[in-house]
């Protein structure tokens, strides 16, 4: 009796344990998913590796801040509101940065080889971090804070509204951009393009201005990740875009290049697995295990593990 | 197609003199510890060879090769790291420690490169900046082995035979050789046979396999020998600080490497070398600069890129507007051939049976079925969408058959199967074919391009860029004389400045100097006035008459089929409908049916 | 061959020009002494408080007239906490003759690597915050340390958690750095030998933010108290998370953790956390607060090492003092003399054979409304001390 009533402790720990490291994975797989559905939606209209997702993220973040700390003291706003204004704040600057990468360093090269389209890709990084590493320093910044600290228990793990408000703003997102692409002709545009940009200009659809709708689509994506990143870790740095930038795109590849839902499965497993890595086998490997699945994906199956997804 | 920036053989005549410059600049260098400088200056100057080195070494992967690697800084940290164990746990000396560590490198490039070279530009991108993030927390992590973040500390320096480089002086020196020798090294490569298959490859990799170049060969070649550069620079960066930890080894050192690459125009030598010195430098002699130096690296990466696409828009605009379409051929009209007796036709060469092809939805062949005899000339006519030149795609496994079998009958009565056979293997085998728009190497001359064509099954072996002393381009041997059978007046002429039927000539030449078995030709008189599609067909008929080389011509003008071809098959839609002799009854009529497809009409006049 | 004679001519001129940039003084009007720390970077915060407080010291005895005639000038370098920048300063710093003595760096990771090159060119070096205790055991003569060493530090921790708080179940986790590593080792080893229990020790990295998933592995071992080695960064965001997962255990931590930062980062999760700290409180004596109002004139409020670096600065200028000459062999042999005593706001300093400070004091502080109080002191002193 003793025995079992010690096994089920035991199970019931595991178990709690397991449903604990879950919430993390499915929190941290949101945000990955956000930061693929921007890789793959800029993918597909104009099959471009747009490496700079993350920075766009970090930009986000710190928008957010400048909202909070700048309007934030002259506008009397509670929880919600100074929220509010953290989403808007980043999306606004996010979104300018985007417009203005679009124009001045992609749209040039949309015909170049797709190596120089990464090198560009690679500078435009470069840039973004660096302009806010001069700007502001290399500090953690602390992020406001914006939920309250309590927190309730769903089989066995502890959720807390940080986590909770990211899975269903993150889905929030998620649907929308479903919506948007099935039920707008804005979406209508897109797939097309994604479909081959030549018949979309002959059907008189605008190839250019459906590409900057969908950068500016992609930075929304990107700007509300990065706003829940910084209030999720609680921090905000100049380079905390990179790693998840590098995660979001294999969360991309995992789910099959050029789909959105494929990016929001990627994403999902990505997180979930990465936690249960750092949780039952390394903490300090955890990045070393996410970058050798991207490896693995790209050699072994880049048409994503569910199917054929981008066709080069 | 198109390549990252081409070599610019025919300009850069000066860098194939580099030996001498490199003497004087050695010279010059090695004099600069007598003037007395301070130590300071002397590690600032080691620490340019250093990089100088690492750009030479990622010039021969990503300019050579044509392949972007952003994690090359994971070789340099195991030839580091490799030096710092050997030396400190089991006190290997320098030199086999040095051997240890590049050997080393390059064997890891090797088993990274294998199965990744074959994914695209991009993808190889990631996947090499993958791995080597995944080095340096492994570098960070394991512990046991490297001491994680804190480092292996007391590294010995490097001593030879007795002698110690201890001082700063004497590591320059040592510096100094490293960085002549990676130079040296870059040199050798690039001015060697397996240089130019090198760059044929990174013009056009279709163009180059069709000749029997075998693209993933080279390409992880040029892989490992990065490496190999690397873990030499790793070692010898190691044995220099005394001390490695994970830290110098970040995806922002492969990011400034590529830089200096980048910079130096991907493939040139001393631009590369100047890049080097000058992002080394520069931040050391202006002061308040090194906190830029990321933000203005990202800003002439974006710059280089986007000026270069614009420069290669504009060339092609004007190429286009010039109409070399228009451009009167050099072709000198050809002496009048002895008339040889014609080879007698022989058994069957070549059988393709079943053959389909579908692409989506639409269905290129359709149960295509044939044999071509030994020593024959076929024509093959249709209309334009009749699937020839998708038939010739699947004969020469440029793009695989869905279904059914192709077979080679070679001399020893061996029967050969082409299904499965990738395109480079298909051409060593004897199936070579020229393209419908031509696709030459644009960096080489045209002369280079046949002799290309003539080390088809006389592969490079992977040392002869070190036995290789004296740099052929071609233009002095039996390739010139090919070229020159075929027209193209001037040899050593570059891509850019030949007529469109010049391109198409040469690009013949080259398939013929392959010595194929049978010979797949794609509209080869397009474009051509009368007299020069005469000399054409001469010329075809020279190469069948005295080389007895087997053919299969794709062709729109009837009349040049007429006198030129043995046997015609007409296509329609995917399947072939008739084949006999040229003025056969049921072959006239066949063309006639293909006349009342509205296409044909078009194709026709 | 004319382009080869042109490459030969313009590489020489631009050598000749490039040494001419740093021909050095052979007479300096001054006694230059440099200062290393991270001025910039994840640590430049603390770092620059670090040269503050030296800096305060430099003009304090510049104000009095220097010394031996001389100005003292301040050359202040920066490592960004990067082992291999520093290895860099180190060989900047020792190929300029003129500079006599080095007070640095702030990192153990920083200073280890740098100090055989220090040695090497015989340059007097104090640390002012640096703990890690191989430092001084490499058998270089040219070493000072004013704080004490983790040895120390990490005993105290341990001892405190021990019988203080009385905690049985330890989890410790540790930075991977050579500073956070090596201390929570020395932690481990000390509540090992005691009858208390480690239920956990993981290493998480440097840089990363979101340690939910070994933080919910630590959870499930059911601990008392958790031990955090390493910096603030990665401490507040430790105990902030901590708290989320419902890990309601006491977060101890040492000099690395203790700064604003860790306040401002943990939020209210920095509340009851109890730290060791190498300076007292500035309220602690007369002395103490006068640095701290003097500092917070110019600098504002103190970060974290400014007395340490107020101390250390002293120390040097007080060697070269009783050496008599900016020579840097005399001045290693002036720190080692036997009456060499430095009355500073971190106590004293009197240096021992292999350069660490015979007197090693180390102090506790709690959080309390988001302030660090002091609760205790644990010193050792030098006759303890030959024993280690």
């Amino acid at each position: 009796m003793f025995i079992d009533a010690v096994v089920l402790k035991r199970a019931q720990m595991i178990d709690s344990i397991l449903s604990q490291q879950l919430v993390n994975g499915l929190t941290l797989g949101c945000l990955y998913a956000l930061i693929a559905l921007g890789y793959t939606l800029i993918f597909g209209v104009m099959r471009f590796i747009f490496f700079a997702q993350g920075e766009l993220c970090m930009i986000g973040a710190f928008g957010a801040m400048g909202a909070v700390f700048w309007l934030g003291r002259h506008i009397p706003a509670g929880l919600i509101g100074l929220t509010t204004l953290a989403f808007l704040g980043a999306i606004l600057v996010a979104v300018l940065v985007g417009l203005v990468a679009e124009r001045l360093a992609i749209r040039p090269i949309r015909q170049a080889a797709r190596t120089k389209q990464l090198i560009a890709s690679l500078g435009v990084s470069m840039i973004l971090q660096n302009l806010i590493l001069l700007s502001v320093g290399a500090e953690n910044y602390s992020f406001p804070s914006l939920f309250p600290n309590s927190a309730w228990s769903f089989l066995g793990a502890r959720v807390t509204p940080i986590q909770s408000f990211v899975v269903a703003f993150s889905i929030f997102l998620m649907v929308g951009l479903h919506w948007i692409l099935r039920a707008t002709r804005l979406g209508l545009h897109l797939r097309a393009v994604s479909e081959s940009a030549e018949t979309a200009e002959l059907d008189g659809i605008d190839v250019d201005r459906t590409i900057m709708m969908t950068f500016i689509v992609g930075s929304v994506l990107a700007a509300s990740a990065g706003v829940m990143m910084g209030a999720y870790d609680g921090v905000v740095k100049y380079n905390m875009g990179f790693l998840p930038g590098i995660k979001g795109f294999t969360a991309a590849i995992l789910g099959g290049f050029g789909r959105p839902s494929g990016a929001m499965l990627g994403g999902l497993v990505l997180g979930v697995s990465e936690t249960i890595a750092a949780g039952y086998i390394s903490s300090s490997y955890r990045d070393a295990i996410a970058l050798a699945l991207l490896v693995f994906i790209l050699i072994v199956r880049p048409g994503g593990l569910v199917g054929k997804g981008l066709s080069s | 197609m198109s390549a990252i920036l081409p070599l610019d053989w025919g300009k850069l005549t000066a860098e194939r003199r580099l030996p001498l410059t490199a003497l004087a600049l050695a010279l010059a260098l090695a004099a600069f510890p007598l003037t007395g400088p301070s130590n300071y200056l002397l590690h600032v100057i080691v620490l340019v060879f250093v990089y100088v080195s690492l750009g030479m070494g990622l010039n021969i992967v990503v300019g050579f090769a044509g392949l972007l690697d952003l994690g090359y800084v994971a070789f340099y940290a195991v030839g580091a790291y490799s030096y710092a164990l050997l030396s400190l746990h089991y006190q290997i000396p320098f030199i086999p420690a040095l051997l240890v560590g590049a050997g080393l490198a390059a064997l890891i490039g090797v088993l990274l490169g294998w199965p990744t070279i074959r994914t695209r530009g991009d993808y190889l991108a990631l996947v090499t900046l993958g791995f080597g993030e995944i080095i340096r927390l492994l570098l960070r992590n394991w512990d046991s082995l490297t001491n994680g973040p804190r480092g292996l500390m007391n590294i010995p320096s490097p001593s030879v035979m007795g002698f110690t480089f201890s001082n700063p002086a004497r590591f320059y020196y040592l510096g100094l050789l490293l960085g002549m020798f990676s130079i040296c090294f870059s040199w050798k490569i690039k001015y060697s046979d397996v240089g130019q298959q090198l760059a044929a490859i990174q013009d056009d990799e279709v163009a180059a396999a069709s000749i029997g170049i075998n693209p993933a060969r080279w390409k992880l070649y040029a892989f490992a020998l990065g490496a190999f550069v690397a873990g030499m620079s790793g070692v010898f960066f190691a044995s220099w600080q005394q001390f490695v930890s994970p830290e110098s080894f970040t995806l922002g050192e492969s990011i400034l490497v590529l830089s200096i690459v980048v910079l130096g125009g991907m493939g040139r030598l001393w631009p590369t070398v100047a890049a080097a010195a000058l992002l080394v430098l520069l931040p050391e002699v202006l002061r308040g600069l090194e906190t830029y130096r990321i933000l203005v690296l990202g800003v002439l990466l974006v710059v280089i890129v986007v000026m270069q696409e614009k420069l290669r828009l504009s060339a092609l605009k004007k190429r286009r507007s010039t109409s070399l379409r228009n451009k009167p051929s050099e072709v000198a009209p050809l002496s009048p051939l002895r008339t040889v007796p014609r080879r007698p036709i022989g058994k069957t060469l070549l059988s393709v049976s079943h053959v389909s092809k579908h692409f989506g939805g639409i269905c290129a062949l359709q149960d295509v079925s044939f044999e071509i005899m030994n020593c024959e000339i076929v024509g093959l006519v249709g209309a334009n969408g009749a699937g020839k030149t998708t038939l010739f795609n699947c004969i020469a496994q440029t793009i695989p058959a869905d279904t059914g079998k192709i077979y080679l009958h070679n001399n020893n009565g061996k029967v050969l199967s082409l299904t499965g056979q990738s395109a480079f293997q298909a051409a060593r085998l004897g199936v070579v074919r020229t393209f419908q728009q031509p696709r030459l190497f644009h960096s080489l001359p045209a002369v280079t391009n046949v002799k290309l064509g003539q080390q088809c099954r006389n592969i490079p072996a992977l040392w002869e860029p070190l036995v290789h002393f004296k740099y052929s381009d071609g233009s002095d041997s039996s390739a010139a004389n090919l070229l020159h059978r075929f027209g193209s007046a001037t040899y050593e002429t570059m891509v850019e400045g030949m007529s469109f039927v010049d391109q198409k000539l040469t690009e013949l030449a080259r398939a013929i100097a392959t010595q194929p078995e049978i010979l797949l030709v794609d509209e080869p008189a397009s474009g051509m006035e009368p007299l020069a599609r005469q000399s054409l067909s001469q010329a075809l008929r020279w190469a069948n008459e005295t080389l007895g080389l087997t053919m299969i011509v794709i062709e729109h003008d009837l009349e040049f089929l007429r006198t030129l071809c043995d046997r015609i098959v007409v296509m329609d839609r995917g399947s072939v409908i008739a084949t006999g002799a040229p003025q056969s009854d049921q072959v006239v009529r066949a063309i006639r049916r293909t006349l009342e497809n509205p296409e044909t009409i078009d194709a026709i006049a | 061959m004319n382009k080869a004679i042109r490459v030969f001519l313009v590489v020489a001129f631009a050598f000749s020009f490039l040494s001419g940039c740093y021909k050095t003084d052979q007479e300096s009007s001054t006694i230059r002494i440099a200062a290393i720390a991270p001025t910039t970077g994840s640590q430049a915060e603390v770092g620059q408080d670090l040269i503050n407080g030296i800096r305060i010291a430099v003009d304090e005895r510049n104000a009095k007239g220097g010394i031996l005639g001389k100005k003292v000038e301040l050359v202040v370098f920066d490592d960004s906490a990067d082992p291999k920048e520093a290895v860099n300063v180190a060989h900047k710093i020792t190929s300029d003759p003129s500079i006599v003595g080095v007070v640095g760096h702030m990192n153990s990771g920083t200073t280890k690597p740098a100090t055989p090159i220090y040695s090497q060119a015989g340059v007097p070096v104090v640390m002012p915050v640096p703990t890690n205790p191989e430092i001084t055991k490499q058998g270089f003569n040219n070493l000072f340390r004013i704080p004490p060493t983790d040895l120390d530090q990490g005993t105290d921790v341990a001892k405190y958690a021990l019988q203080q708080l009385g905690k049985k179940r330890f989890a410790i986790i540790h930075d991977s750095t050579a500073y956070g590593q090596p201390l929570a080792e020395v932690v481990r080893k000390t509540v090992q030998d005691s009858s208390a229990q480690i239920v956990a020790f993981e290493g998480i990295t440097e840089g990363d933010k979101d340690f939910r998933a070994v933080l919910t592995k630590i959870k499930a071992a059911n601990p008392d108290v958790l031990f955090f080695g390493g910096i603030y960064n990665e401490g507040g965001l430790i105990a902030k998370q901590s708290r989320e997962l419902g890990l309601g255990v006491p977060f101890l931590a040492a000099d690395g953790t203790y700064s604003d930062k860790f306040v401002q980062i943990a939020g209210p999760a920095a509340e009851g956390a109890v730290m060791s700290f190498i300076a007292p409180d500035e309220k602690t004596n007369d002395m103490t607060r006068s640095f701290a109002d003097k500092f917070r004139k110019q600098y504002g409020g103190i970060k974290a090492f400014a007395p340490l670096g107020y101390d250390a600065a002293n120390v040097l200028m007080n060697g070269i003092e009783k050496a008599g000459k900016a020579e840097k062999g005399s001045i290693i042999q002036a720190l080692h003399s036997a009456d060499f005593n430095y009355s500073g706001v971190t106590g004293d300093s009197r240096f021992q054979a292999d350069g660490n400070n015979s007197r090693r004091t180390v102090y506790f502080f709690i959080v309390k409304g988001g302030k660090f109080e002091p609760i205790t002191t644990r010193t050792v002193s030098a006759k303890a001390a030959q024993g280690m």
